[in-house]
């Protein structure tokens, strides 16, 4: 194979202690990384809970129905208080969230705070720890290359720093919005899957689908991860089935600590849009207007839009499987019923994993404006409408299609840069030439 | 046996009609008609119901419902406690309150109810559902409680009541019920109750209809002397024949001189009343003139109720809010109060906001206070509203401030009332405690022979109403949300499929030229 023939100069440049040095000084600026995320998180948190609490804390671009901390403590409250909290309008979080807070909601506001950072700056040590798994495990380091690339120029360190320093995800973990533990879930599932740990990449996944329902289509790439040791068939149908098992677990023991009253709350919920809170997405303005005869129709043609991508996609991608799951953590972001900036950021973090394909992308200026207009267009526009009383729904709303057709343009784009980039793989000599689509 | 039973029970049905008359401090007047109805308790073999002078529809709602106790009221004004002392009836915010206690306790008879309730007194009471009834604890004793905050009381309301009278609009104090008055007034409220009592061993059905209104004579062009012909701009008539009692009874205040001289004078809990019976006057009712003995002048400042609550709704934006509720206590001992209130879904609540702040009226100093006892039921979206009821004890000259925050929701289009903009009534908290002296309701209430213990006398504080705007989505824009939305969502299914279909091939040879990459 030509292909491995040119990769194999690319590790082999560097002399031995060289890279014991690199990897080394590496691994001290990513510990700086994440030392400085987390500082910074926690100075805003404590110099400026002020701040925190009157201008982000309501911000429906950061916290949703779905990721709110304000309704987390509520649930807290009432079952600490012996009232089922999943019995009313307010709490539709997963019951293992409540687990997890348990303790903390008895201790200081500082453990709290500090669990939501440790949580965020795992993500970024995780992420990391994928980009160095590209790097170094042998089925992703030793994959052919396009001619005259250089190889991984963003190292983990700075795809940490990348996540971590995102304003959006300053910003979530700060107003302590609980999607910071499904993004933990999820990159965890990615990164056992990536080392051939299916079993516990499987858990996470489960734990993922459990928080935030959506992760529950990164079962496909996983299963196609583990397709790459042994018999794809047979792995397929084992990872789905470990998959399910894993579900169903969670969801008998919920249930019976809960009563089924916890299903009807979380996932019945968010599969039925039934809060209708603006977020970035497209669900709530689109379920405001509808006319009541035709809103289970749309329900179903909306969430199924999202989730019918989950096999299509991972298998478009069946050769990269963690891209494959990185463009369904993209689909989820734009497509899911309770987005927030939280749900881009993480897709975002995961983009520079393959930052190879930065330079086939076509239309980033496009999307980058795209994405700044929506992003700071939002706040400017809730404003206007909520607070001033001068706008009216009217123009939060266009701000979330700018935004929502900036996702979707990115998305696009970096799905298409990964086949371009592809073909010129397997045809290196044409890379120059005009291709088109067919 | 049982026919001669009926036959009897029909002959010892008993009606009373009484009207008290207070001037107010600030010289307005306060008119409380109270016409009571009696008839023993229907036998459980008594299939067949006579009514004499007992409304049949009444009754015969009463029965199919399994109703043990009924209270309907429709109210039009605030009352103000701080001028006018405390009030004779419910104090409720504007609206109609239904509370009832049903045998069985099934939804179904409490929506018969309502809505048979709704088609006798000519009001919206069939828009009483499980998203607006309560089922307290400690407020109103296992009762079901439902408030209408929107609902306004006019005279389609007043007819069907004036009817349910033995002698109607034509005689006796029914006469005097007349529409130009009675609602050009500062409060106005009108209900029915409907309640099992015990009379000398013997269970009877009691039918209590009370009007109040706080009516103010210079709006009449009356001045420092009138009669009460005057002020309802009606004629007296002669009592109603089948009353066994007709009385005009006028809470006595210093400031206040009545021609003619009253039949008695009573003393009750701390009052002096005087008395014009009809029975005394050959059954005709007495047409008292009242002379004022300073005029302008001769303004009172009111002794308030032990217990005052105002509500406020806190907070700016179209997002959020929150309430405050301050429940003040004039007295000198401490007072247990329970306290209700209930918010529609739509206005989340976040009870874990809740907090309890006491300060002394005396020194100003504050410290906060945890609830006796505290009931919390959420609301669920669309199915029930929240309720919270606490049990406080109020330190003796203070005043309690309760504050919780809720997020408004967002509705769908068509879940807006037809004036979106103008926001939604909210129900008044209620404040129930037991007065440490007989208070003015309790005292008309010994005065006009209920049965009521004095101990079992509960006196409810209704807060205001206030008015929550949640943020409206554009009215005119459905079509347009659709077609842009779907267009993003078409847009995102066109390129994906065009990525997942479609491959990047090389042009070559004669094409090359074509297209630059």
């Amino acid at each position: 194979m030509t292909e491995e023939k040119q990769s194999a100069p690319r590790a082999s440049e560097q002399t031995k202690p060289n890279i014991e040095l690199a990897a080394r000084r590496e691994q001290g600026k990513l510990i700086k990384v994440l030392l400085a995320g987390s500082a910074l998180r926690l100075i805003i948190m404590l110099l400026f809970p002020q701040f925190v609490e009157q201008h982000l804390a309501g911000r429906v671009e950061l916290s949703t129905p779905v990721t709110s901390y304000k309704r987390l403590v509520e649930g807290l409250y009432l079952s600490s208080h012996g009232v089922s909290p999943f019995d009313g309008g307010v709490f539709h979080q997963s019951p293992l969230l409540l687990l997890l807070f348990k303790i903390p909601y008895y201790l200081p506001e500082i453990v709290t705070n500090l669990v939501f950072i440790l949580a965020d700056a795992a993500v970024a040590l995780v992420l990391a720890k994928i980009t160095g798994a590209r790097h170094s495990l042998p089925q992703f380091s030793q994959r052919a290359g396009v001619p005259g690339e250089q190889a991984f120029a963003c190292p983990p360190s700075v795809v940490a720093m990348l996540y971590l320093f995102n304003p959006l995800m300053i910003g979530t973990t700060v107003v302590k919005s609980t999607i910071v533990f499904s993004h933990l879930a999820v990159v965890l599932a990615l990164y056992m899957g990536m080392h051939g740990k299916i079993n516990a990449s499987v858990g996470w996944a489960a734990v993922a689908a459990h928080l935030s329902l959506y992760p529950a289509m990164l079962v496909v790439p996983i299963a196609l991860m583990a397709g790459k040791r042994q018999m794809l068939r047979s792995a397929v149908v084992q990872t789905v089935a470990k998959f399910a098992v894993a579900v169903l677990a969670l969801h008998v023991a919920f249930t019976m600590a809960f009563g089924k009253q916890y299903f009807l709350a979380t996932f019945d919920f968010t599969l039925r849009v039934a809060d209708l809170q603006p977020n970035v997405g497209l669900f709530w303005y689109f379920f405001i207007e509808i006319f009541d005869e035709f809103r289970s129709f749309f329900f179903v043609v909306f969430q199924l839009t999202a989730l019918a991508f989950a096999v299509p996609v991972s298998w478009r991608f069946r050769r990269e499987p963690v891209f494959g799951a990185i463009m369904l953590v993209g689909v989820i972001s734009a497509l899911k019923a309770y987005p927030s900036w939280g749900d881009l950021a993480l897709f975002l973090g995961l983009l520079p994993v393959y930052e190879e394909l930065f330079k086939y992308l076509q239309y980033s200026f496009l999307f980058g404006n795209l994405l700044m207009y929506g992003i700071g267009l939002a706040p400017v526009f809730w404003h206007l409408w909520i607070e001033q009383g001068s706008g009216n729904a009217n123009f939060f709303y266009a701000a979330t299609l700018v935004y929502e057709f900036g996702q979707i343009t990115m998305l696009f784009d970096f799905g298409s840069a990964m086949l371009r980039r592809e073909l010129d793989i397997s045809e290196p000599e044409t890379r120059t030439h005009a291709v088109i689509q067919e | 046996m049982a026919l001669l039973g009926s036959g009897r029970a029909g002959s010892t049905e008993s009606f009373t009609e009484d009207l008290v008359v207070q001037v107010l401090p600030d010289n307005k007047v306060l008119l409380h008609f109270e016409f009571n109805l009696q008839r023993p308790q229907p036998t459980s073999n008594d299939t067949q119901h006579h009514y004499h002078m007992f409304p049949r529809q009444l009754g015969e709602i009463a029965h199919r419902h399994n109703v043990e106790s009924l209270h309907l009221q429709f109210t039009q004004g605030n009352w103000r406690a701080e001028q006018w002392g405390a009030p004779t009836v419910n104090a409720q915010g504007v609206g109609a309150e239904v509370f009832a206690r049903i045998t069985n306790d099934s939804d179904a008879d409490w929506r018969g109810l309502t809505n048979a309730l709704s088609g006798v007194f000519c009001a919206s009471l069939n828009f009483i559902d499980t998203t607006n009834t309560n089922r307290p604890r400690r407020s109103f004793a296992g009762a079901r409680h439902a408030h209408l905050p929107r609902e306004n009381v006019c005279t389609e309301n007043l007819t069907p009541w004036i009817k349910q009278l033995p002698c109607q609009g034509v005689a006796g104090l029914g006469a005097l019920l007349n529409p130009y008055r009675l609602y050009n007034m500062h409060f106005h409220a009108m209900a029915v109750d409907l309640a099992p009592r015990s009379i000398g061993g013997q269970p009877v059905l009691a039918y209590k209809q009370t009007l109040a209104v706080v009516v103010d004579p210079k709006t009449f062009g009356l001045d420092g002397q009138w009669t009460l012909a005057q002020l309802v701009d009606r004629e007296m008539r002669p009592a109603c024949a089948v009353a066994k009692r007709s009385t005009v009874r006028v809470l006595q205040s210093d400031r206040v001189e009545l021609v003619p001289a009253p039949d008695r004078v009573d003393a009750v809990n701390g009052h002096t009343v005087s008395v014009y019976d009809a029975a005394a006057r050959g059954g005709e009712l007495t047409d008292v003139r009242f002379t004022m003995s300073s005029g302008r002048a001769g303004r009172q400042r009111a002794t308030p109720p032990a217990i005052v609550a105002h509500r406020f709704v806190t907070g700016h934006g179209g997002s959020s809010g929150g309430v405050e509720c301050a429940i003040v206590n004039h007295s000198d001992q401490p007072m247990r109060v329970s306290y209700m209130d209930s918010l529609p879904w739509y206005l989340r609540l976040y009870m874990h906001t809740l907090t309890a702040q006491a300060e002394s009226l005396l020194n100003g100093e504050t410290h906060s206070l945890t609830p006796a006892y505290m009931l919390y039921t959420p609301a669920v979206d669309r199915g029930r509203p929240a309720l919270v009821e606490l049990e406080l004890d109020l330190p003796p000259q203070s005043r309690v401030t309760l504050r919780y925050d809720f997020d408004k929701g967002f509705l769908k289009y068509s879940e807006h009332p037809p004036d979106a903009n103008r926001g939604f009534n909210i129900g008044p908290a209620i404040v129930t405690y037991t007065p440490k002296e007989a208070d003015l309701a309790c005292t008309v209430g010994a005065m006009l022979g209920d049965a009521v213990q004095p101990e079992e006398c509960v006196a409810r504080v209704y807060t205001e109403l206030f008015l929550a705007s949640l943020p409206t989505p554009d009215f005119s824009m459905p079509y347009n949300v659709i077609t842009f939305t779907c267009t993003i969502l078409a847009l995102f299914f066109g390129r994906m499929f065009n990525l997942l279909t479609r491959d990047f091939v090389v042009l070559r040879g004669g094409q090359k030229d074509k297209k630059k990459d």
